[in-house]
């Protein structure tokens, strides 16, 4: 079977979604080349899972079309289409032990006893679950159900493996261990991944591709350098990396950087081929740790006054609050910092280190 | 679920409770507005006639009685049955096990049969008057037969197992760190069961209450055979107009308000306690 | 300590009393004489007696059958519908499931008189099948109830997980979905069962001229004049009562499943 014209093994054209009246999905098109790993990142009620329902198709879209290898399966039951989910709660029969969980796809298929044996040793050896056969999932830890579930959708060899947030429910050395397993088994199958979540350090890890969804629409999609460096819009600087948005009017454009007038001081920001009309109001993201602060005014920087700091993860951040109440956040590695809580300092950056983006839209 | 095979599932229980359960309520509720007739038939004319003659201080006094009895044993059945749950839902895993093997063995073995028991140890040449005779505890036999305390023996003997088995589910499942909690922050044993453990396991409670009330309004056959001609209650009252009084109305009428009844004490007890469905026993 | 042991005491009391009836019926059901007042020795001839009592035996058999109908009946009906209402949500739902639910929220006196007048209405024959109807419509409520708590502790993932992996409907309904509610079907209807072979109330309405089943007999007997072959009733109901349990949780004891009843 050949992919679509366009090499997509999956394509999603314009699907829309309501439930209740309320639209949940308003007009998704997605593109997902074979062997590639995607993530699908929001927040909750942004409609990432419904999507990857839709894929799996135990949710019916309202509109639009699903072609799988180019062949269009959005009137195709669950069971007929070649894609496997691993669910958000592993879904595990719990009367059934592990080896029956894993063979189950087989045993529809009728695949002989032989092969079945060979295949679910496979299946576990993969995930390292090698041994626990006889158990039932009411035996295991979470972290050990998980990987069950993750042998039981892959033994079918599907075309596309759909993941909803499946590392939500472990703990953090867990989800970080299961991070780097989750990618490396996925670069050895060569499977294309569809992940779902809404924690942004898991998306950067393991995706080639990032797709940032809000209020039922695709904001941006691109490798994960691409939307951690260039963000296009304020939601996904702060959603991804969570990057300080801030708000001015345009003076000039020079040599590719762009001068902006804000209540708090002067500010510029890298140019992105648009041109910039003098007045017109602009915003801007830069992230905490490109942020500079001293203690005596510069040319280009903005006032603020430093907030109590806290310390998290190995990084010390530090909220400095601007006159009209908004606040930027500095991060710095490590714990010292060299000016005090109620100290006014002056906050500067490259020009390069900031973006423009589009002002957030209302949904 | 695909909406074809969801129809199909609920179709027996659609058509069977609208027909076999809607349907003769909806029927009495009509009759009991009919017009009775000489003999077993009954005129479709609309009339109170048979809320009019239940006015009578006769029919008042039954229902009263009636009502009266349910109270009684719906209320010694909570005090007898809640501590018997509450003590077998703190038992080792092999006591639950022996003790709901136990409780739930006369549960099958026929109530009447039981009931009969009753007759042979409370009457006068019975078991109990020969032991307490022979034990020179008395000089002649206790009445106790045919009479309002043998009656409300016999209906809180017969419901005690729901009550039990009502508020033993919910004990059971009752997550016994809240009460440690409690006791942590200075509650006494006495306050920390009134606070946790009481409102925790009030949905068995209810169910237990349901279970027993709505039946004792209408178990005549218990005050029948242990009450002899003494005791007239609705449901012996209703049984009567049906057959040898042939008066469907007034009973259709009389099973109403009994209806009526019961259903308004359920649900003022729901609203007094808080609980919403019956899902406490389940 | 001292609290425990109070605890016990009062678990053996109530259960002593509540023994008690069943102890003497079942004395008396070996005594040598036909009321139950003294003891005249000991004597198997109301076991004997028993067994030549045709229409005992024949009121036995009904019981039996109608139980076993009955709950199978209300099984079907119950499950199916329990299954149905639990994944749609519309807004007679409510309604439905409390309708469903009334036969066992109504005294049995007025069932029975609403079923007899009903069934008078639509000139059905008393006998098998208004006794059918009767028992099942009061039976639906436990399955119902049962099967609809125990779905609601069933991940509903489960069965899309069967779909996902290549099951049709129905063949992931009873690879997940009907294994895991067995054991609330089976609670129901082994209630149902109880209940119908021990109603009273509602069969004396429905039962017609010619079709008796054993609590009707026994309750005529009561009311007319016991024959101590009740008592050896009761003992063999009892003896066979407590092998089936015996014998049921040895079963469940092995398969190791620790569901609740």
């Amino acid at each position: 079977m050949e992919n679509s014209e366009s090499g997509m093994i999956l394509e999603l054209r314009n699907i829309t979604k309501e439930y209740d009246g309320v639209p949940v999905l308003r007009g998704i098109d997605l593109g997902v080349r074979e062997g590639e790993f995607v993530t699908l990142l929001g927040a909750s009620g942004c409609g990432k899972t419904t999507i990857l329902r839709i894929i799996a198709g135990l949710t019916e879209p309202d509109g639009g079309e699903i072609l799988l290898q180019g062949r269009s399966v959005v009137d195709d039951p669950p069971e007929k289409r070649d894609v496997n989910t691993v669910f958000q709660s592993y879904a595990l029969f719990p009367h059934m032990t592990v080896w029956q969980n894993v063979a189950y796809a087989l045993k529809i298929r009728g695949i002989d006893k032989r092969e079945t044996e060979l295949r679910v040793h496979d299946a576990l050896d993969m995930v390292q679950m090698t041994g626990s056969e006889k158990k039932t999932p009411a035996q295991l830890s979470g972290g050990q159900r998980q990987r069950v579930a993750i042998a039981r959708s892959l033994i079918n060899h599907p075309k596309v493996l759909l993941l909803d947030e499946p590392l939500g429910a472990l703990d953090l050395q867990l989800r970080r261990q299961m991070q780097y397993e989750l990618k490396k088994l996925q670069q050895q199958l060569g499977t294309t991944f569809i992940y779902v979540t809404h924690d942004q350090e898991e998306a950067i890890n393991m995706s080639d591709r990032i797709v940032v969804l809000r209020g039922g629409r695709i904001e941006q999609q691109g490798a994960p350098n691409d939307i951690y460096d260039r963000p296009l819009t304020s939601y996904v600087a702060k959603f991804v990396g969570s990057a300080n948005v801030l708000h001015g009017t345009a003076v000039r454009e020079q040599d590719g950087v762009v001068l902006l007038r804000s209540p708090y001081g002067t500010m510029h920001a890298a140019g992105n081929g648009r041109p910039v009309a003098p007045g017109e109001a602009l915003t801007l993201a830069v992230r905490g740790e490109n942020v500079g602060i001293s203690q005596e005014p510069l040319d280009v920087c903005i006032q603020g006054v430093v907030d109590a700091n806290s310390f998290a993860g190995g990084m010390l951040r530090i909220p400095v609050r601007l006159p009209d109440g908004n606040e930027v956040i500095i991060t710095r590695q490590g714990i010292h910092f060299d000016a005090a809580p109620g100290e006014t300092v002056y906050l500067h950056w490259r020009a390069d280190a900031a973006v423009l983006v589009d002002r957030e839209a209302a949904l | 679920m695909k909406k074809d095979r969801w129809w199909l599932c609920i179709a027996p229980l659609y058509a069977f409770t609208l027909v076999f359960v809607l349907g003769p309520v909806l029927y009495m509720v009509t009759v009991s507005f009919a017009q009775n007739e000489a003999g077993t038939g009954f005129r479709w004319a609309f009339s109170l006639d048979n809320f009019a003659k239940m006015r009578d201080p006769v029919y008042i006094r039954c229902f009263r009685e009636s009502l009266r009895l349910a109270l009684a044993t719906t209320a010694l059945n909570a005090l007898i049955g809640y501590p018997f749950g509450y003590f077998m839902g703190r038992l080792s895993e092999r006591g639950k096990r022996i003790v709901t093997f136990l409780i739930m063995v006369p549960f099958w073995t026929s109530s009447l049969i039981r009931l009969y028991g009753w007759i042979i140890l409370l009457q006068a040449k019975g078991t109990l008057n020969t032991l307490l005779l022979r034990l020179g505890f008395i000089d002649e036999p206790l009445k106790i037969l045919y009479s309002y305390p043998a009656v409300l023996i016999g209906m809180v003997y017969a419901l005690l197992p729901f009550m039990i088995l009502a508020v033993y589910t919910s004990v059971e499942k009752m997550d016994w760190t809240l009460v440690e909690a409690a006791r942590d922050l200075g509650a006494s044993p006495a306050r920390a069961f009134l606070t946790i453990t009481l409102r925790m396991t009030l949905p068995g409670l209810m169910s237990g209450v349901i279970l027993t009330f709505v039946p004792s309004m209408g178990l005549f056959f218990i005050a029948d055979i242990l009450g002899g001609n003494k005791i007239v209650l609705v449901g012996s009252l209703i049984q009567d107009q049906m057959t040898r009084g042939g008066n469907q109305p007034f009973a259709a009428a009389l099973a109403l308000v009994l209806a009526a009844m019961t259903t308004l004490l359920l649900w003022l007890y729901r609203r007094l306690t808080g609980t919403s469905e019956l899902e406490g026993m389940f | 300590m001292k609290k425990y042991s109070l605890s016990k005491c009062y678990l053996a009391l109530v259960l002593f009393i509540n023994y008690l009836p069943i102890a003497v019926v079942v004395l008396f059901s070996f005594n040598d004489a036909k009321l139950p007042v003294a003891w005249k020795g000991f004597s198997l001839r109301w076991y004997e007696a028993l067994a030549k009592d045709a229409a005992l035996m024949e009121a036995l058999r009904n019981s039996l059958i109608l139980g076993f109908v009955s709950a199978l009946a209300a099984a079907v009906i119950g499950t199916l519908g329990a299954l149905g209402m639990a994944r749609v949500h519309y807004r007679t739902k409510g309604m439905m499931e409390y309708l469903s639910t009334v036969p066992i929220m109504l005294p049995e006196i007025i069932l029975g008189m609403v079923f007899m007048a009903f069934f008078s209405l639509l000139r059905l024959p008393f006998g098998w099948t208004t006794l059918i109807i009767a028992h099942t419509s009061f039976c639906i409520p436990y399955v119902f109830l049962m099967v609809k708590a125990r779905l609601v502790g069933i991940d509903k993932s489960i069965e899309e997980a069967a779909r996902d992996l290549g099951a049709s409907p129905v063949r992931a309904f009873f690879d997940v979905t009907l294994p895991l509610i067995l054991p609330a079907v089976l609670s129901g209807c082994i209630l149902s069962f109880a209940m119908s072979f021990d109603d009273v109330v509602i069969s004396i309405f429905v039962n017609g001229p010619t079709l008796s089943t054993l609590p009707i007999k026994v309750y005529t007997q009561i009311r007319t004049g016991v024959t101590p072959e009740i008592n050896a009733l009761c003992t063999i109901i009892l003896i066979t009562v407590i092998l089936i349990q015996l014998a049921s949780s040895a079963l469940g004891r092995r398969s190791g499943t620790d569901d609740k009843r």
